[in-house]
């Protein structure tokens, strides 16, 4: 569904369909038609997107305590003509919520988004904003007109401590929930910003909620290499990854909050990224059995309380690793699913395909580490599995 | 999880294949560094990619014979010092290709369709700007690379009524010769097949940057679409497609009119602001209308129609008969003289055609083209909408004598 919500940016891939988009009405539906206006201007929102989510979809997903099973838009997704008009033809009879979403202004649907994990998921069979709904009726035509307000703004320059601006870099937003944990979570690592600096270095996001939050923007080095196989595509390989928080902080804990008010336009929220202050530590991963180096897993680099993660790195094919930015500062360093692989490559008539196949699998290996300084040569040796872990 | 713009490079349909996995080959790495020309400062992040001379030779070889191999590259991103190390790389001599935000990459001085149709003259200026480097795998090999800073355009994209357009599409058009011609096409800033496109924000405001110094039309792209979205009812698998149900190009000098476009030179690393585009809403106007037969006047429930500009005949804009009610409509027509032209116009039977048993939508929709009619040009004056416009189609193979078309007037 994600992809679905991030619609206007990621649409083009899709090939139009003329033939299949308007069908003759069918018997025992009906259109939902209506407006959506901006109450800041009065102004129609032209181009918003309007879709209909079922009621009892919604109301089973609260209770799975889920925000991203899925769930179809019943008719699609239209937008809105220059007017704010819209027509949702062919909606089977049933209750509907009508999420409508325009650029800068609140969206219910910004939720997933912008709600820290930590934050309990709303009660069941409410939604988290107070959606519009409608109630369609075997061919009734049923018309509902939507006031979307402006949402708050915040924007600011990533740059790194010598000046230059931080360009390309994926900056997110996490609003603080009330009964904040510590603590990280897949998430809070790699990439999660939707948004992108430009070459200035400057990013901006907009249609948020009043609240608390903090920006962040992760630092990543990613390197795309070619599949196995004649055609295959392209697959990344994440050499290293660093979150850098509001307040120019390297841990969650340490960021600097900043509140929004309704609708406020934030501007400043710059983060400085303390190259100088970061190290590269780069090695290679061996079997302790017999030294020989180990061609995929995964290396993460913990606060020493173990609460938070401060770089997270992919071992290579040649079994080295690198994580090019690393705070000063005592972590622990842990292996894990460290792997013998070999590429197998499946032949079929005119195309051919790759694929990993582990050949031996490795125990997990953690220590503990002082950065101090570049750590230019480690070498990490993965024991064997214990039988515990073999037989899981 | 979300990756770097550039992810959206794949693979890269080339001739001549250059890694061939199924054979073992001696290889070598290459390292070097990116500097930023304007700053003396390392390029950090920015990307570097190998790519075969002889596979660049071979681009025009390939479209003449309509095949293109696929071949993959290394990219990799440069460290926070600017350096990078690619590795696996068979002997043979490559072009060195690094690309960041802002900054030149040596490709992008080539409009898309010099790159994808490269005449043996433009093969030449290539490999006079795009640095090489010969690898022989005996050692590794080096080369440092500085990228020269580009130009950037800005501007907002506003609707007359002074409020912003959102998540509008902009592009930068430049000019360039072919033959005697000028002719005006797309320009990607970034190397081969990466895409990045630009979008206006929540403000309306745009930005291109890491542009060549050349002649520039800026064009922003209303466009309104409907997705439709179908599943299999377990949710192990969902499509989604889009059609465009209107869309209008605008350009520099707020037009809609290629001809009317104003366009403007930018210098070498020039910041150009406030290349603003005013959408004239209060001036578009809507065409609706049928299609009937010429002989008997009866409706016809299939065809296309185009809004041809009245002078140089260049398409404004284009519409279907929608299955709905059996019409066509052109939402965003700006006032003055067109041709609306009809093709594919037909007599056809439509039926629903189930899709497995478990997916949803249930049934599609086919058509079965009973007969074909003809074309016909009909011309028209909009200065307020029209929504009652009737197009007759001649039998195939006749051609339909223009008619003023009376209920725009």
């Amino acid at each position: 569904m994600d992809t679905i919500r991030r619609w206007p940016t990621l649409l083009l891939p899709f090939v139009a369909l003329a033939a299949t988009a308007q069908n003759s009405a069918k018997p025992g539906t009906d259109t939902v038609t209506g407006h959506i206006y901006c109450a800041d201007t009065n102004a129609p929102a032209r181009t918003a997107q309007v879709q209909l989510e079922s009621v009892k979809d919604a109301e089973q997903r609260s209770k799975a305590y889920s925000h991203s099973s899925g769930d179809s838009p019943t008719g699609g997704i239209v937008q809105t003509a220059l007017d704010g008009s819209f027509v949702i033809p062919k909606v089977p009879p049933g209750s509907y919520y009508v999420v409508a979403t325009a650029a800068g202004y609140l969206s219910p649907r910004a939720d997933a988004k912008d709600i820290d994990n930590a934050e309990p998921p709303p009660p069941a069979g409410q939604p988290p904003l107070v959606l519009p709904r409608v109630d369609v009726q075997a061919d009734q035509a049923v018309a509902i007109d939507i006031r979307l307000e402006r949402g708050a703004a915040v924007s600011g320059v990533i740059r790194f401590d010598d000046g230059s601006p931080a360009s390309g870099m994926h900056v997110g937003i996490v609003r603080r929930s009330k009964d904040k944990k510590s603590g990280t979570n897949s998430a809070d690592i790699g990439i999660q910003g939707n948004e992108i600096t430009d070459d200035l270095g400057r990013y901006r996001i907009g249609g948020l909620r009043d609240g608390e939050y903090i920006v962040d923007t992760a630092l990543v080095h990613l390197d795309l290499v070619p599949g196995a196989a004649r055609g295959d595509g392209l697959s990344s390989l994440m050499r290293s990854s660093l979150m850098i928080y509001s307040g120019d902080a390297t841990r969650k804990s340490d960021a600097v909050p900043f509140k929004l008010g309704v609708g406020e336009e934030r501007t400043g929220e710059d983060i400085t990224i303390p190259l100088s202050k970061l190290h590269s530590i780069g090695g290679v991963v061996t079997a302790a059995r017999d030294g020989h180096a180990i061609n995929g897993g995964n290396l993460n680099l913990t606060t020493s309380d173990g609460n938070e993660t401060i770089g997270i790195a992919e071992i290579a094919n040649d079994g080295s690793f690198h994580l090019e930015s690393v705070p000063e500062g005592t972590y622990t360093l842990r292996i894990h699913n460290a792997r013998d692989t070999r590429a197998q490559i499946l032949t079929l008539p005119g195309n051919a395909y790759s694929s990993e196949k582990t050949v031996h699998q490795y125990g997990d290996l953690e220590q503990s580490l002082k950065v101090e300084g570049d750590i230019p040569n480690l070498v990490l040796a993965v024991p064997e599995q214990t039988k515990q872990h073999a037989s899981q | 999880m979300r990756i770097r713009p550039l992810s959206v490079l794949l693979a890269i349909p080339l001739a001549a294949s250059a890694q061939q996995a199924s054979k073992k080959q001696a290889t070598t790495t290459v390292t070097g560094h990116v500097y930023c020309a304007d700053t003396n400062a390392p390029a950090r992040l920015a990307s570097v990619m190998l790519e075969p001379v002889r596979a660049v030779d071979a681009i025009g070889a390939a479209h003449e014979h309509g095949s293109s191999e696929q071949i993959t590259m290394t990219s990799v991103q440069t460290t926070l010092d600017g350096s990078f190390t690619i590795p696996n790389v068979s002997t043979g001599t490559y072009y060195v290709v690094a690309y960041m935000p802002g900054y030149l990459s040596p490709l992008a001085t080539f409009p898309a369709d010099v790159l994808s149709h490269p005449s043996a003259e433009d093969k030449d200026r290539i490999a006079r700007v795009v640095p090489k480097i010969a690898v022989d795998t005996a050692q590794p090999a080096s080369i440092d690379i500085r990228l020269e800073r580009g130009g950037a355009i800005s501007g907002t994209v506003l609707f007359d009524d002074g409020s912003p357009a959102p998540g509008l599409k902009v592009h930068a058009l430049v000019r360039h010769k072919e033959g005697q011609k000028a002719t005006w096409s797309a320009l990607r800033p970034t190397p081969f097949l990466m895409t990045t496109e630009v979008h206006t924000d929540d403000l309306g405001r745009y930005r291109l940057e890491g542009l060549p110094p050349r002649e520039y039309e800026v064009q922003a792209d209303l466009e309104l679409q409907r997705i439709t979205i179908g599943m299999t009812l377990d949710n192990s698998g969902a499509s989604m497609s889009s059609d465009s149900q209107a869309r209008l190009l605008f350009c520099s000098g707020n037009t809609a009119r290629k001809r009317d476009a104003a366009s403007f030179k930018l210098t070498e690393g020039e910041e150009r602001t406030g290349e603003d585009i005013t959408i004239p809403l209060s001036k578009l106007h809507t065409i609706s209308g049928e299609i009937i037969a010429a002989h008997d006047g009866h409706l016809l429930n299939m065809g296309t129609v185009q809004l041809l500009d009245a002078e140089d005949k260049s398409e404004l804009e284009t519409a279907s008969l929608e299955r709905a009610d059996g019409k066509f409509h052109l939402l965003f027509v700006p006032e003055g003289n067109y041709i609306l032209r009809v093709s594919r116009a037909a007599d056809a039977a439509y039926e629903d055609v189930p899709y497995p048993p478990g997916t949803m939508p249930r049934t599609h929709e086919e058509a079965r083209v009973a007969r074909w009619y003809g074309t016909a040009d009909q011309p028209i004056n909009i200065h307020d909408d029209a929504p009652t416009v009737v197009i007759s189609v001649p039998e195939k193979g006749a051609t339909a004598t223009p008619k003023q078309a009376a209920a725009s007037q």
